[in-house]
């Protein structure tokens, strides 16, 4: 169906869904970007404190991050946070500007979470499908947690590349500027991964007895 | 359809801002040192018989005894220099400088390789101190102290009024005592003012004024705020920067300087549970570990019965743990899973429960505690060595 694909195309790579939260920074937040260099400072430094703050300040954007793409009953969530935060640390001293310091966790994030998402793919044959690990959150409502689990059972057949940009637009609202940086992907490729993303998902919601109607906009009660 | 997306979000925040997952990320990062780091360490130890070597020559030969010149003449600790004429320069071997304006009176009270220690009587000085890994330059006006690490500032101190002002040019000072509750900071273009009933801050050729806030604000987590001591209300106080305050700003090492300085050290017994666990933790991350042990020990028996507590009873089980004391690490992790089951440490208890019995080869015990660790946590991070310790390992792979 072209002109399906098309309209839902256009919402993916237009819409900011949802963001759940305001930009951390305004533009000529001082406070901020003196806090950014101090932790970048303590961070090449080597500083003990600087990496509790890390975690105090970006351990939840970092597990976020690995949630949004991966669900929240993942098993590896845990180790894969520690995994982005102990690579943020041996790689900080190429970090140039502290500016960049969300971007580049997020970026880091992202790697860990299509390493995984590649590694449990090669891996799949061998397992049935009731071994899938699919992701509900134990604080959801039975709706969201039902639908939660067809999501992430729809996303768990996508490619690494387009599942990534496509969870971060689709639950974070991330621009496609974040997206490039975080995905590290040219903004023509971005475009592209994000509407076969689209066009797979609405095609598998489509299918879904629990998607479908809010696919067709008919939910209402949340 | 992005309320579906919204939706489920919303019920992933829980798990996101999962306070024990967070706790156990910290912690991990915290105590593991990068490869590089590694990397760097064994480089340290391998080259330390040589670097110990080229050191004893180097010190050998340049040992620097402090001195220091008042004008043009050798300056002797402890006397006292009266200024009739013109400004009086003190001059230190470390290129530091004094100048002593007219009218004024000062000693030079101490003087160590690290910097020295400065009575101002009366009048005032223009200071410009030298900043080194090691500086340690303290300024005294009557009942103040000016505590220096390196910057330039004027300070004046009146001694009939009782009042003292410091002019800060650049960097920081932290002025203690007086009329002052806490130690303040007083930041370059800025001025303090004490005098023997109150005392403000206000940019140098501004007008005076009692900030409601800091000058600039602690960023501080909502977990950190609640291990403050109650908020002190008053002007005067609220802008004043604690050993806490440098604590949860993240400048552990200065925190704990302060801390050392103000006596917290010799007067745990005196410290409520919210500041002994504070300490505690400011002294681990200021990689003053002897200091660690003793505010724990102090929380866990005067405040048995404190939520901080478990986090001191947690900390004492990491220390014994670290001490390869298998035993003792488990008595401490077992009251934490005791008197806090479903605390935000429990699993990292129970984790490091069964490694403590596993590594003292107790293993009945590292059994059992691995086989409740599983109940309890069936999908936790230390499943696969809770699996291996019941003898699962093998079916699960």
């Amino acid at each position: 169906m072209p002109g399906h694909s098309t309209h839902t195309v256009t919402s993916v790579l237009q819409v900011r869904p949802w963001a759940h939260e305001p930009p951390s920074k305004e533009p000529g937040d001082a406070a901020h970007d003196a806090r950014e260099a101090r932790l970048v400072a303590g961070l090449k430094e080597g500083q003990p404190w600087a990496r509790a703050a890390l975690v105090d300040l970006y351990g939840v954007h970092v597990r976020r991050v690995l949630i949004r793409v991966l669900g929240t009953s993942d098993p590896d969530i845990d180790d894969l946070a520690q995994e982005t935060l102990m690579s943020a640390l041996q790689g900080v001293k190429k970090l140039q500007s502290a500016d960049a310091l969300k971007a580049w966790l997020t970026s880091i994030a992202v790697f860990s979470a299509r390493g995984t998402i590649r590694r449990r793919q090669r891996w799949r044959w061998m397992r049935s499908s009731s071994e899938v690990d699919l992701a509900s959150s134990p604080t959801a409502s039975p709706d969201i947690a039902d639908a939660a689990h067809c999501v992430y059972k729809i996303l768990d057949q996508m490619p690494a590349d387009e599942r990534i940009p496509f969870s971060l637009r689709m639950f974070e609202g991330l621009e496609l500027s974040e997206l490039v940086d975080a995905c590290q992907m040219s903004m023509a490729t971005l475009r592209r991964r994000l509407a076969s993303a689209q066009a797979r998902f609405d095609k598998a919601a489509a299918q879904s007895e629990v998607l479908a109607p809010w696919l067709q906009g008919k939910r209402s009660d949340t | 359809m992005s309320e579906l997306w919204s939706s489920i979000a919303r019920s992933q925040e829980p798990v996101v801002t999962d306070a024990a997952s967070l706790e156990s990320l910290r912690s991990s990062l915290v105590e593991a040192a990068p490869k590089n780091e590694r990397s760097r360490l064994w480089w340290t130890f391998a080259l330390a018989p040589v670097a110990g070597l080229f050191l004893w020559f180097a010190v050998s030969r340049q040992v620097v005894t402090p001195t220091f010149h008042v004008g043009a003449e050798s300056g002797v600790v402890g006397n006292m220099l009266a200024v009739d004429g013109q400004v009086l320069p003190i001059n230190f071997a470390d290129g530091s400088t004094v100048l002593l304006s007219k009218g004024s009176h000062a000693q030079v009270a101490e003087l160590s390789p690290s910097g020295a220690n400065i009575v101002l009587s009366n009048g005032s000085l223009e200071a410009h101190v030298v900043h080194t890994s090691q500086t340690r330059w303290t300024f005294n006006a009557g009942a103040y102290e000016i505590l220096v690490t390196g910057t330039k500032f004027r300070a004046s101190w009146d001694s009939d009024h009782q009042s003292l002002e410091v002019v800060m040019h650049e960097g920081s000072v932290l002025v203690v005592g007086g009329t002052l509750h806490e130690a303040l900071q007083v930041r370059a273009g800025e001025t303090l003012l004490a005098t023997s009933t109150e005392h403000t801050i206000r940019q140098n050729g501004g007008p005076p004024q009692k900030p409601a806030v800091p000058a600039e604000v602690p960023e501080v987590s909502p977990n950190a705020v609640a291990e403050l001591p109650a908020a002190d209300t008053s002007a005067t106080r609220s802008f004043g920067v604690t050993w806490q305050l440098l604590s949860i700003k993240g400048a552990h090492r200065e925190s704990f300087a302060l801390a050392r300085k103000l006596g917290v050290v010799r007067r745990l017994r005196t410290l409520p549970a919210t500041d002994l666990l504070l300490f505690a933790d400011t002294a681990r991350y200021a990689q003053e570990a002897g200091a660690v042990e003793p505010a724990f020990k102090e929380l866990v028996q005067r405040f048995p019965n404190a939520p901080e507590s478990i986090d001191a009873a947690f900390g004492l089980g990491r220390i014994a743990f670290g001490q390869e004391d298998w035993a003792q690490s488990a008595r401490w992790f077992e009251s934490v899973v005791a008197k806090s089951p479903a605390g935000t440490l429990a699993p990292a208890a129970w984790g490091r429960l069964m490694e403590s019995h596993e590594r003292a080869a107790n293993l009945p015990a590292a059994r059992e505690s691995a086989q409740r660790y599983l109940q309890l946590y069936p999908t936790g991070s230390q499943r696969s060595l809770a699996e291996r310790l019941v003898g699962g390992a093998a079916s699960k792979l």
